[in-house]
């Protein structure tokens, strides 16, 4: 009898000893110095949770989409982050799973979508076909960011001269350029054209100002033929081709060269930017985000608003779990916002935003008439589409009504119209 | 004999381990590629059959043909260029000169360099301000846009890439120099051959093999060149340097047309494939191979 | 010339980023300073030390599978008659002309399914694959004379003693040759790693550089400093073996 008993009890022992740890791999974007943050709350939620590990793999931006869909197709992948841009896609191809209100401790969907700023989940991708897959990580709008210390030394008043439409920025830009021997060795305004993704996000913009919606795959079709789209099409191309404030090759990143003083205004910075321009030569009293400038005759719209979200994977095995962790991830942005990072999670206090993030109140205003962002899963094919029409006119001395026209063939082939 | 038979027979087992691991790891994963060729896939969901639709597809894209221009261009200017300045050097290091080595060396070191780094060193040098530009504006007067000009960006590209193998084919070359027996110079310069007589007489046509060699691998390594437009253009300006190697990786990685992006690798296998047999032919019935 | 863009880049390791991005262009730095070595040693979530160990692991394993298996497979080719020689080694060669891109995801679903993913082994045999090493051998093979192998097989030695004892010596330069090559491109190749590696403790170099570039901020002093260091061992192989280079391309007659 005592030999079975010891027998059962070890065998009893072993097999609690031997339940295998439950791993969760979580894939995210790196950025200093916001890695240091996920990994440790990594750290604290497997403190709370012994029988979890959680494996973060940190990989380039510019990667995510690639390392995740190899991921799931090697069911590698468990829960991961992705930009509203890229989302649509994964949550299109059924690879997403949706919310799980237990693991949030609550009951329905939407009482989980209401832990979060009205509409926050749409604004950053997280939202599809009337379904919810994703929780924000983050969400930004860009803003107009123009070098004060620039405008001062060409005796301008950064208080009054700071451009309120698209005629005053472009004759900023004029002032500002700086030339010598025909060479342009400051912008006058600048923005990457090698990534399309930022004259897209700049165009979506000019856009929406101009009332055309490109907020859907119709829409952005449409636009291509209206007398809107080729104005606000061409207002962008202008710049670099007949307003003289934008040579391409001065440098590629136009956060960069903002940040060493190499272009006097740039359209793509977040509240996040504050942060990244610690890291160069111009100062923070040296600049000034603003809000977009707009067209006189156009829609009080701003810059794009977007975001990123977090997501379960479909093929995941314990989803209520992969959705305690994700919730856990997502609980506390107040470590976040210190460096400028807005987490639209409502237990946030509102204070602080103000507190971290200088001209909050630009961004915050913004925010209200940020243009949304197209939700498509064609979004990766468009956006290169839209570079290649920006690029032909730059660089091919195309002209701006043959490249929307071959914008608008592209489009059609690509949505299969 | 059947004793001799026996023994090449077992040639084939020292043939074996590569036949299979290459069967494995390439062939089949090609294999892979030509049958989703006729699928619509973008990785994740079921793939369907289209049938020849990817094919009839990529035959009325604009954007392909380009790409199989662009790949053309550079890869039959750059072999031509690189061919033709490593041979030079070839001959310019078989004199006698001071720290060889170190002139040899410095050749060879873009070979070895990361393609991630010297994309890096050389935006910086072809920039609108960078050390590049400066130097034509100091000689010749005019700004040349090398990485913003949709007529210009190609030859940036060839020039790095001239600049990263010139090195791997000058040694190719050195070594096919040191192969022809030196009594054949003796000879012709017995017989008052001059330099350039004993270059085009004895040194050319020796060095036959190895100028084809070189042309035949340069132009299929060439051909598949991807990282360095991948890193310094992404394809731009205005997809002047999109090569095919990239429209392949961006159709299967980028816009997830697996399908595509596959029927596209087979039009590229092929085209080499079909070089290759010219090629051979040429070389057939020029040798003893 | 050609060495002015590496000679730019060591230098500017030793740059302050600010220096490194101004306008008008400065060669020489004004404040040398070594922060960007320094730098690289407190990277915390990035372990470069792990990432070196990785790249010599890998480079080293499957530059020795490449040379195992072209050696014998380039032996066999050139020293045998057996049956389908020729076609074997077409096919073998067709393989140059698959473009890497095209079998990357295949060839990830397999290393998926044989639970090789996310491993040396995943890294090691695939980067060993060169169509192009197996053809330089048999060249050199070819160039090997039929009569020491026939006084050999005589003397009643088997094949494998032959090919072990007399042909590999005598390929020892070929083989250098092969090695310099190879290295070379095993160590410096991003795409594939990239795919199949999941863990950032299994990284290898050239992901790490590439790494550096942030879409907001790139520390270019940090990132040119870690290139420098990477490309430190393929220079030191070179010159060591660089002495036998030569003679090894001669020898596999390449007339």
């Amino acid at each position: 009898m005592k030999k079975i008993s010891l027998f059962v009890s070890i065998f009893f022992l072993l097999s609690n000893l031997s339940i295998a740890k439950e791993t969760i791999r979580h894939i995210h974007w790196t950025q200093p110095p916001y890695d240091e943050i996920i990994m440790q709350t990594a750290k604290d939620f497997m403190a709370k949770n012994p029988n979890v590990e959680i494996k973060v793999q940190l990989v380039a931006d510019a990667d995510m989409p690639t390392k995740v869909r190899t991921a799931l197709t090697g069911g590698g992948v468990d829960t991961f982050a992705m930009p509203n841009m890229q989302s649509p896609w994964f949550m299109a191809n059924g690879t997403t799973a949706e919310i799980i209100p237990s693991a949030f401790g609550k009951n329905t969907v939407q009482e989980v979508v209401d832990m979060w700023l009205p509409g926050a989940i749409k604004k950053t991708g997280g939202f599809y076909e009337g379904k919810y897959y994703g929780i924000p990580h983050e969400m930004s709008n860009y803003a107009a960011w123009v070098n004060t210390a620039h405008m001062k030394a060409a005796g301008l008043d950064p208080e009054r001269d700071i451009p309120k439409t698209w005629q005053e920025f472009k004759l900023l830009g004029k002032i500002l350029t700086k030339k010598e021997n025909n060479v342009i060795t400051r912008n006058g305004f600048a923005i990457n054209t090698k990534a399309a993704i930022f004259p897209f996000l700049i165009l979506h913009s000019l856009m929406q100002q101009k009332g055309q919606d490109w907020s859907s795959e119709k829409g952005l079709h449409k636009s291509l033929s209206t007398k809107g789209g080729l104005e606000a099409f061409s207002t962008f191309t202008n710049w670099a081709t007949k307003d003289g404030i934008f040579d391409p090759g001065l440098f590629d990143n136009e956060r960069e060269g903002f940040g060493n003083g190499l272009t006097s205004q740039f359209l793509t910075g977040g509240t996040w930017y504050w942060g990244v321009l610690d890291g160069y030569s111009v100062k923070r009293n040296e600049v000034m985000p603003i809000k977009y400038p707009r067209f006189k005759d156009g829609k009080n719209i701003g810059g794009v608003a977007y975001g990123y979200c977090v997501f379960v994977a479909k093929q995941t095995k314990n989803k209520e779990m992969a959705w305690k962790w994700l919730n856990y991830l997502e609980s506390h942005p107040e470590k976040y916002i210190v460096h400028g990072w807005f987490q639209p999670r409502k237990s946030l206090d509102k204070s602080l935003a103000a507190k971290y993030i200088p001209n909050y109140e630009v961004f915050g205003e913004e925010f209200e008439y940020a243009a949304a962002i197209i939700a498509s899963a064609n979004f990766a094919e468009l956006q290169d589409a839209v570079g290649a029409a920006v690029q032909r006119v730059l660089f091919e001395d195309t002209s701006n009504e043959d490249s929307l026209s071959m914008l608008k063939d592209d489009v059609e082939n690509i949505l299969e119209m | 004999m059947k004793y001799n038979e026996a023994i090449q027979q077992k040639g084939f087992y020292f043939v074996l381990p590569t036949l299979v691991i290459y069967g494995i790891f390439l062939i089949y994963p090609m294999l892979s590629a030509f049958h989703y060729s006729f699928f619509k896939w973008n990785m994740i969901s079921e793939s369907k059959f289209v049938g020849l639709k990817n094919y009839i597809r990529m035959f009325g894209d604009r954007r392909f043909w380009n790409s199989y221009y662009t790949t053309f261009h550079f890869t039959l200017i750059s072999i031509l260029i690189i061919i033709i300045f490593s041979f030079l050097l070839a001959l310019l290091f078989q004199e006698k000169m001071m720290l060889k080595n170190f002139f040899q060396s410095s050749i060879f070191i873009p070979v070895i360099l990361t393609m991630v780094a010297i994309a890096v060193v050389w935006q910086f040098m072809l920039q609108s301000t960078g050390v590049f530009s400066n130097i034509f504006l100091d000689i010749f007067g005019i700004n040349i846009k090398w990485l913003t000009s949709k007529s210009i960006t190609p030859y940036s590209m060839i020039l790095v890439n001239v600049w990263k193998i010139t090195g791997y084919y000058m040694i190719i070359f050195i070594a096919g120099l040191l192969n022809v027996p030196q009594i054949y110079y003796e000879a012709a310069k017995v017989d008052g051959a001059s330099y350039l007589q004993r270059l085009f007489f004895i040194t050319l046509p020796q060095l036959k093999n190895t100028f084809i060699l070189a042309f035949v691998s340069g132009v299929i390594f060439s051909f598949a060149a991807f990282p360095q437009q991948y890193v310094m253009t992404e394809g731009g300006p205005a997809r002047s340097t999109e090569v095919l190697a990239l429209l392949i990786y961006k159709q299967a990685f980028e816009f997830t047309k697996f399908g595509y992006s596959s029927a596209i690798s087979v039009a590229f296998f092929i085209t080499l494939l079909v070089f290759s047999i010219i090629q051979f032919k040429i070389f057939q019935s020029e040798s003893t191979y | 010339m050609f060495l002015f863009p590496f000679f730019w880049m060591v230098v500017s390791s030793f740059k302050p980023t600010s220096e490194v991005l101004a306008i008008p262009v400065n060669i020489l730095p004004k404040n040398w300073q070594l922060d960007a070595y320094t730098n690289l040693l407190n990277y915390s979530e990035y372990d470069f030390s792990r990432y070196f160990l990785n790249s010599l692991i890998v480079t080293f394993f499957a530059v020795l599978l490449a040379v195992v298996l072209c050696t014998t497979a380039g032996y066999g080719f050139a020293k045998y008659n057996f049956k389908y020689n020729n076609l074997y080694f077409i096919i073998v060669l067709s393989t140059i002309m698959i473009p890497f891109q095209a079998i990357v995801v295949p060839l990830f679903i397999l290393m998926k399914n044989l639970g090789l993913q996310n491993s040396y082994l995943g890294l090691i045999i695939p980067e060993s694959l060169t169509a192009f090493g197996v053809f330089l051998m048999r060249q050199f093979f070819y160039s090997v004379p039929d009569e020491i192998i026939e006084s050999a097989r005589i003397d009643g030695a088997s094949e494998f003693r032959i090919f072990w004892n007399i042909a590999v010596p005598m390929a020892k330069t070929a083989i250098f040759a092969l090695i310099i090559f190879h290295s070379q491109w095993v160590w410096n190749l991003l795409l594939w790693p990239l795919i199949i590696i999941s863990s950032p403790e299994m990284r290898t170099i050239p992901q790490a550089i590439a790494l550096f570039s942030g879409v907001y901020f790139t520390p270019y002093p940090e990132q040119l400093a870690i290139s420098v260091l990477a490309c430190l061992p393929l220079l030191v192989i070179f010159i060591f073996l660089s002495k036998n280079f030569t003679k090894g391309i001669t020898l596999t007659g390449l007339k």
